[in-house]
């Protein structure tokens, strides 16, 4: 198995996709970092009711800004198999692991790792973002232990949404629908419920699970009973992808 | 497990001989039967060549024999087993399937490895299987930019990396040139000459006639005939040809046979025989004191063959549309 994962993470590094959604994580955690920054800062922002980033719980809210890598690590996820069914690389593969599971698992543990890759750089581009303005004011970033473990928190999340889109984009065949249908469900489908059910968002995969990794307070569930929950979904995700992969004829 | 649902066991045993056993498989696509209680084997150290027209069956049999589709009903065994129960199924068999694609952002040498890696295969495989199909020169392209016969090269070249002692390939001339073609041809011979086993599709009869030893060949899912090439062409009536200053004279006595066909053959004193041993033709003239000028016998090629046994036509020349502004 750990050499099928290893296939598999080969598979992503031998393409340029992933090099593409890198640079989206990067830009997209920079550009809300300097953002936060910069209006925090402002009076503007100070009429709004945001305040400057001073302490260390300020330095980890912005680090848990970087979950943003989540939505990347999704679709990376989301592609892994649909790709070598676009491509038809498919039976290459079931030829040489026929028994077809073990090649899903694999995608989703790889697809799980690069996420983690992927929320840890969207974690540490706030942080360095942060350290450089401090340095410019002459002054060192409040920092603990508690800002690395936010961005491990980021990671973990971030793992949690490649890996199940590796599951849901095991279930599917065509790849814009396994794309469209994980971030729909993240980027809207999740909003739109959450604004009419409050009390449902606390299980979402997205807006409940993943943020209450990084933040607490309000409805979310504890880290630990997100974790636990997350571990569910993944499971209910993994098997309905291996059962689909195993009882679907390849072209 | 796949394997006992993509091919299932019915206590079917493989003779030693056979490197493929297909027992009474049906496959359906919604309702389209693709393949209809095929059975045929294949035996070990020739060149078995699968043939059938465009939607016979033969891509489909092949998915199924390599656990790719599952039978709604029989067996297809590799090596007498189902593909998925074979331990270390790509060192036992190589396979080219006409579907088969490769990411285009990938060079062919990373394919390759990526696949070696997956099969545990040591990395030196590489290069032995891309000088064995001669694409050295150009495996470190990306493939996006190999022509179709050059992608045929990487697909075998993967099939070969385990080493197999049987290869399963789809159409593998398809996309090749001549010199590309002939080349497989002796890749083919050479490789069954070691001892091993291929089982190839394709419709390049005339290609076909030159590699196999024996064929099988289906129909709407059906098969239609299985066995040495030979006996697939004598299967199909053989034709005498004969001149005689006396034709009209020599048409009427060999008419007179019963299950005889004779016609025109093609000349005024040319007669083509069907349903008649050259021998009694000869026979017949000599009774009759009639004099011959030719007397040839000429075996059905594989495309006649084929073409009588899946009951399709030789097209006839292609219509030419007149030039543009041509009147009538």
């Amino acid at each position: 198995m750990i050499g099928l994962i290893g296939v598999e993470l080969a598979k992503v590094r031998t393409t340029r996709l992933w090099i593409g959604l890198l640079v989206g994580v990067i830009a997209l955690a920079g550009l809300g970092a300097v953002a936060t920054l910069a209006i925090a800062d402002s009076p503007e922002g100070l009429e709004a009711g945001l305040t400057p980033i001073a302490g260390v719980e300020d330095v980890r809210d912005l680090v848990a800004s970087g979950s943003v890598a989540g939505v990347f690590a999704l679709v990376l996820g989301a592609v892994s198999m649909t790709t070598e069914h676009r491509h038809r690389t498919l039976a290459g593969t079931f030829l040489v692991t026929p028994r077809r599971w073990p090649i899903v698992v694999a995608k989703v543990v790889g697809s799980g790792i690069i996420g983690f890759a992927f929320g840890v750089v969207g974690g540490l581009v706030p942080l360095v973002a942060v350290t450089v303005d401090f340095a410019l004011e002459g002054e060192g970033v409040p920092f603990d232990r508690s800002v690395a473990i936010a961005v491990a928190a980021v990671g973990a999340g971030s793992a949690f949404s490649g890996a199940i889109g590796a599951a849901v984009g095991a279930a599917l065949r065509s790849q814009l629908i396994a794309v469209l249908s994980v971030l729909g469900w993240a980027l809207v489908v999740e909003s739109l419920v959450g604004a009419i059910v409050p009390a449902s968002v606390r299980w979402f995969p997205f807006a409940g699970l993943t943020n209450a990794l990084t933040q607490t307070g309000g409805d979310l569930l504890s880290p630990a009973g997100a974790a636990l929950t997350m571990a569910g979904y993944l499971a209910a995700a993994l098997a309905l992808g291996v059962a689909i992969t195993m009882a679907r004829d390849v072209g | 497990m796949a394997g006992d649902d993509r091919s299932r066991v019915s206590g079917a045993s493989t003779g030693p001989d056979s490197a493929i056993e297909v027992s009474n498989l049906s496959k359906r696509f919604g309702g389209v039967t693709a393949v209809r209680d095929l059975s045929f084997s294949v035996p070990r150290g020739q060149v078995t060549g699968f043939l059938g027209p465009n939607g016979a069956g033969k891509t489909t049999t092949m998915r199924v024999m390599l656990g790719l589709a599952a039978p709604d009903e029989g067996t297809a065994l590799v090596q007498g087993r189902p593909y998925a129960d074979l331990d270390d199924p790509i060192r036992r068999v190589g396979a080219v399937l006409e579907s088969t694609g490769f990411h285009p952002g990938r060079t062919g040498r990373g394919h390759l490895r990526l696949a070696a890696r997956a099969a545990r295969i040591s990395p030196d495989r590489v290069d032995a299987v891309l000088d064995q199909v001669a694409m050295h020169e150009v495996a470190d392209r990306r493939v996006r930019g190999y022509s179709s016969g050059m992608r045929q090269r990487l697909g075998l070249a993967a099939a070969l990396l385990g080493d197999p002692e049987l290869l399963v390939l789809d159409e593998p001339a398809n996309g090749l040139d001549p010199a590309g073609v002939a080349w497989l041809r002796g890749f083919l011979r050479a490789f069954v000459g070691a001892g091993r086993t291929v089982l190839v599709s394709s419709h390049q009869l005339a290609e076909m006639a030159q590699t196999a030893d024996r064929l099988v060949v289906i129909d709407r899912g059906r098969l239609i005939r299985d066995g040495p090439v030979g006996s697939i062409t004598s299967a199909v009536a053989r034709e005498v040809l004969v001149r005689s200053p006396e034709a009209a004279r020599l048409r009427a006595a060999l008419a007179s046979e019963a299950g005889v066909g004779v016609s025109a053959g093609g000349s005024a004193d040319v007669l083509s025989v069907t349903g008649m041993a050259i021998e009694r033709v000869g026979e017949i003239a000599a009774a009759e004191g009639i004099v011959l000028h030719e007397l040839t016998a000429r075996e059905a090629s594989l495309e006649e063959a084929f073409l009588h046994l899946t009951g399709e036509q030789l097209a006839g020349p292609p219509v030419v549309p007149p030039p543009p502004g041509a009147g009538p």
